[in-house]
């Protein structure tokens, strides 16, 4: 092409590609010493284990027993329904069923299902390693496995929540659910979505800084367009549920009033939030569905993907305009008429970029030649269910319709179509297809097809007749019925439908069992002829080399890839600095940036999961000393892990092939730690301003009650140390040359945080505002306490870098841990300000 | 950075004139009559800017993919498109309000 030289986003000079595939022959033993450093789990450390071929696939097993415990649940609900007036689950238990049904499903199984998805296939498909933080990953994984069954098992005590999947107050709070099911129900999911955060942090890093060479955007996959978009909504999203499940939790134990109406509060705040989430969440689940449906269907239909980057955009557009629907599930509510119509429009906005992606796999289905094997099948199957279930949607977007249809069975057949084509018949296709990829054996072709046939009928037979028993007027959430009013009929089937479905999952648990051999030295290999870095032949390290890409389907167009990078001819064909490391890259052009070092498997991780949960769990048994105590140790363990970090390596550069030198220490926005710490940041700045939104909507349920703020002095010293503390932390990465006073700077600076933090609640509390009281107290204390929250776990950074000191490891040769805890700091500064200046000036400011 | 904002910068903008349409609905519901046309004058303006910039990324993007960069047009393209698109649909969801008062 004419014109100037295309700019570098690095400065890497990309003519340093041409260099690859090198020539000659690797020296002896290298491949010898990358197997010996990725080497295997021996006896106990498969609980250890920190590479992603383990750890995804534990993942994903995990997610897919939640699915069949739930499925399970599902069935017992059928039983009972199948006859009118049996007597099979009582009320109660059916209330506890359809509860868990409905969260073990969406939180417990789609959720981490896509996200296994992403931590098993995403370094392949990228040309990595691993993740950037395999730990990360591993304690996601543990914390959900456990989360997960303890608060599944609560069913078999009764305690189990039974308020539904959206847990709305009044009828959640202690009023009308005493007892500690719906605790349960709050803690177990609030803890859940932390490790969907932390999932969803080390995809996004992954994704962005750990890609092949020459993996610009234009040529990244679109399954990693899709998990991108997906994290990057998981970290908007939950903080929404986060901070509800708190809010409400705060109000169930020390009683602040948020949903209480009768002091102030108002339960439409609990919907405002939940389903900010709540609906986002149909799309979180979705997308990285479709992004394995576009990565497939090529596959099987032997094409590349028709309008990928019209895909790409939809996955954009769907990730944006999924957060303008929300209220959309509150139509009958009674909301002011004109939101009403923007959220409608919004909601019928929402359906296109689903239109343009259903689409463009027909396209590619009709441009190619299609092979009817088992992802294939599951393939078609899910774009006819997910249509009609889009159908029924646009039908429910229509105000009118919905106030017809809410609360009945045609929204749970609705809502089953969408989930079950949308992302369930996707999750088995791609099951099927990325099989091969890690086992030794393919599944069965045969057993598949029963399986899907099985699947796809009983699918139909038990929710098509459900849209009729919703329109004859059956309401959902209901134990039992009386006879005579005909829905026996279409219950009936529904139930046989049921079993139908679940036949054709433990056909697939049977062909699981006989084929899935993963963890072994051969792997089944490309069987469906896909064109991404993942079919590239592969051990415990991945691929042998790391390939400079030059194609959106590097396999298909790029000759003898699959030889030249086995033989080691390109990226880090060996271990240069003798340990487990890959090679980090810039997140636009994926220029080499530098070597990252990884860490090898410790189990300090796997304690910090466990202290973890038990930090949430006992808190939920009302264990309170047993609970600080789990989470005093958790934040041990979480310290003990990161202690080895942040240690330059004696080799300041590294060949990593072909003579290219690259650093092995990075610092700032080039750094792995860097991306994930804006990450989080991004994560407590949603908090921050979904709690601003709380504070706003509850003084505008009732203004009178507000009362005045304390006096002036407090706010002028509380910012002088907000604005002093930040800007000490912030500084000290500059001071490196003196290392005392850079870590004198941090803890100064924490200390001064800590002061504005107290007199800010020190004077609410002299002006006798209680958290009990009234809906501004609880929300101002709310906003404190998150506040508080920061400050806490800035002082405990302040005092790790004060350790790290006495044992020298604060200097100029290491600057990443002073500037990301400093980076903490000046964000906990800004945070603290915002919350005081809009309690302070709102609505006070206004008059 | 500038691949970023360009990419994202027109969504970006009509989350936040979804945000301030949102805001300014809910304060016409609660306020009194008087004050109902400022309000409604405001969302137009508001819509106006944000569309206007939103062509304007549009347009930008439109001219970079001549002068393809190192991922050839493909960014170009896509942040163009995505300007559009967050354009029309500013559009879109002022015009319930817009339409009504
Ligand atoms: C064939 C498999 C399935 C069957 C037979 C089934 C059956 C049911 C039944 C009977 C209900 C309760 C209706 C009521 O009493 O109101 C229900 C609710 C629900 N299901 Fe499923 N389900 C299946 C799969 C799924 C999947 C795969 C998901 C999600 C990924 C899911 C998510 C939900 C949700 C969110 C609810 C609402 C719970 C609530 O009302 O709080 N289901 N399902
Ligand atoms: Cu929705």
């Amino acid at each position: 092409m004419n014109g100037p030289p295309t700019p570098s986003e690095t400065g890497f000079d990309t003519a340093l590609y041409e260099r690859f595939p090198t020539k000659g022959r690797r020296p002896k033993g290298e491949l010898e010493q990358l197997e010996a450093i990725w080497c295997a789990p021996r006896r106990w450390e498969w609980i250890t284990v920190i590479n992603n071929n383990y750890v995804g696939v534990y993942y994903v097993g995990a997610a897919m027993l939640f699915f069949v415990l739930a499925g399970v649940l599902a069935l017992l609900m059928r039983t009972q329904l199948a006859l009118p007036m049996q007597g099979v689950l009582a009320q109660e238990t059916y209330n506890q069923i359809f509860t868990m049904h409905g969260t073990v499903m969406m939180f417990l199984f789609a959720v981490p299902a896509v996200e296994a998805l992403g931590v098993l296939l995403l370094p392949q498909m990228l040309g990595a390693r691993d993740l950037p933080f395999p730990r990360l990953s591993a304690y996601a994984f543990w914390a959900y496995l456990i989360g997960g069954l303890a608060f599944f098992c609560s069913l078999f005590f009764g305690l189990a929540p039974n308020g539904g999947w959206f847990m709305y107050p009044p009828l959640t709070s202690t009023t009308y659910s005493p007892g500690i099911n719906a605790d349960f129900w709050l803690l177990g999911i609030g803890f859940i979505e932390i490790s969907a955060i932390a999932g969803a942090i080390e995809i996004i890093v992954g994704v962005l800084k750990t890609r092949a060479p020459g993996m610009t955007l234009d040529k990244l996959p679109v399954f990693a367009w899709a998990m991108l978009v997906f994290a990057g909504m998981i970290i908007i999203a939950f903080p929404s549920v986060i901070l509800a499940t708190t809010l409400l939790e705060l109000e169930r134990a020390l009683g602040w009033p948020f949903f209480d109406a009768t002091r102030g509060g108002d339960p439409m705040l609990w919907q405002h939030l939940f389903w900010f989430f709540g609906h986002p969440e149909v799309y979180i689940i979705f997308l990285p569905a479709a992004g394995a449906m576009s990565t497939i269907v090529p596959a099987v239909a032997r094409t590349p993907l028709v309008g990928h980057w019209l895909v790409v955009l939809a996955f954009l557009a769907t990730g944006f305009i999924s957060f303008g629907v929300w209220a959309h599930h509150m139509f009958t509510t009674g909301l002011p008429g004109v939101s009403v119509g923007m959220f409608s429009a919004a909601s019928m906005a929402v359906s296109l970029p689903a239109g343009v992606q259903v689409f463009s796999w027909i396209a590619t289905v009709a441009s190619g030649r299609m092979k009817f094997n088992a992802p294939g099948l599951f393939v078609l199957g899910s774009l006819l269910i997910f249509v009609m279930g889009g159908l029924t949607g646009v039908m429910a977007a229509m105000v009118p319709f919905d106030w017809q249809a809410h609360d009945t069975y045609f929204i749970v057949a609705h809502l089953h179509y969408v989930l079950i084509g949308g992302m369930v018949f996707p999750l088995f296709a791609a099951i099927y297809y990325w099989t091969p990829m890690v086992s030794a054996h393919p599944l069965s072709e045969r057993l598949g097809r029963w399986t899907f046939g099985l699947m796809f009928a009983g699918m139909h037979l038990a929710f098509l007749p459900m849209h009729l028993t919703g329109l004859m007027g059956m309401p959902r959430r209901v134990y039992t019925y009386a006879a005579g009013r005909d829905w026996e009929w279409p219950n009936l089937i529904s139930s046989i439908g049921a079993f139908v479905f679940a036949a054709g999952v433990l056909i697939w648990v049977i062909d699981m069992i006989r084929n899935f051999r993963p963890f072994g030295f051969s792997e089944a290999g490309n069987v469906y002829g896909g064109g991404g870095l993942e079919w590239l032949p592969a051990g415990l390290y991945s691929t042998r080399s790391i390939p400079v890409v030059t194609s959106l389907y590097p396999l298909w167009d790029q000759k003898n890839l699959a030889r030249d990078v086995a033989a080691g001819r390109y990226f880090l064909p060996g271990a240069p600095t003798g340990g487990r490391e890959t090679l980090v890259t810039s997140p636009v052009n994926a220029e080499p940036q530098h070597l990252l070092r990884m860490p090898i498997p410790s189990g300090w991780h796997v304690w910090a999961a466990v202290f973890t949960a038990g930090f949430f769990l006992l808190l939920t048994v009302q264990a309170y000393a047993a609970s600080v105590l789990s989470g005093v140790l958790a934040i041990v363990c979480v310290l003990r892990w990161c202690w080895f970090l942040d240690h330059p390596l004696p080799q300041q550069t590294v060949d990593v092939g072909a003579g290219i030198e690259l650093p092995t220490y990075a610092s700032g926005s080039s750094s792995t730690g860097w991306w994930a710490m804006v990450v989080t940041l991004v994560v407590g700045g949603m908090v921050l301003a979904m709690s601003v939104f709380s504070y706003v909507f509850l003084w505008s349920r009732s203004p009178d009650t507000w009362r005045p703020p304390p006096d002036t002095t407090s706010l002028a010293v509380a910012t002088a140390s907000a604005i002093g503390g930040g800007a000490l932390a912030l500084l000290a990465r500059r001071q490196l040359g003196r290392p005392w006073l850079a870590t004198a700077m941090v803890i100064a600076g924490g200390a001064l945080l800590g002061l504005a933090f107290g007199v800010d609640l020190s004077s609410w509390r002299s002006i006798g505002l209680s958290p009990q009281a009234s809906a501004q107290g609880a929300i101002v204390h709310a906003i404190l306490a998150w506040q508080g929250f920061f400050v806490a776990v800035a002082a405990i950074m302040a005092l790790y870098v004060l350790l790290r000191r006495l044992y020298g490891y604060v200097g100029p040769d290491r600057p990443a841990t002073i500037e990301l805890v400093g980076l903490f700091l000046a964000y906990t500064a800004g945070q603290g300000l915002v919350g005081l200046y809009v309690t302070r000036l709102f609505p006070a400011g206004l008059a | 950075m500038n691949t970023w904002l360009s990419l994202l910068g027109g969504l970006a903008l009509w989350a936040a004139h979804f945000l301030a349409a949102y805001a300014i609905a809910s304060l016409v519901d609660i306020s009194s009559y008087e004050h109902q046309a400022p309000l409604t004058w405001l969302l137009a303006g508001l819509t106006l800017a944000c569309v206007l910039a939103a062509v304007a990324l549009a347009v930008r993007a439109w001219r970079a993919s001549r002068r393809p960069g190192l991922g050839g047009v493909f960014v170009p393209r896509l942040s163009a498109l995505a300007s559009t698109l967050a354009a029309i649909a500013i559009v879109w969801q002022s015009a319930p309000f817009l339409w009504r008062h």
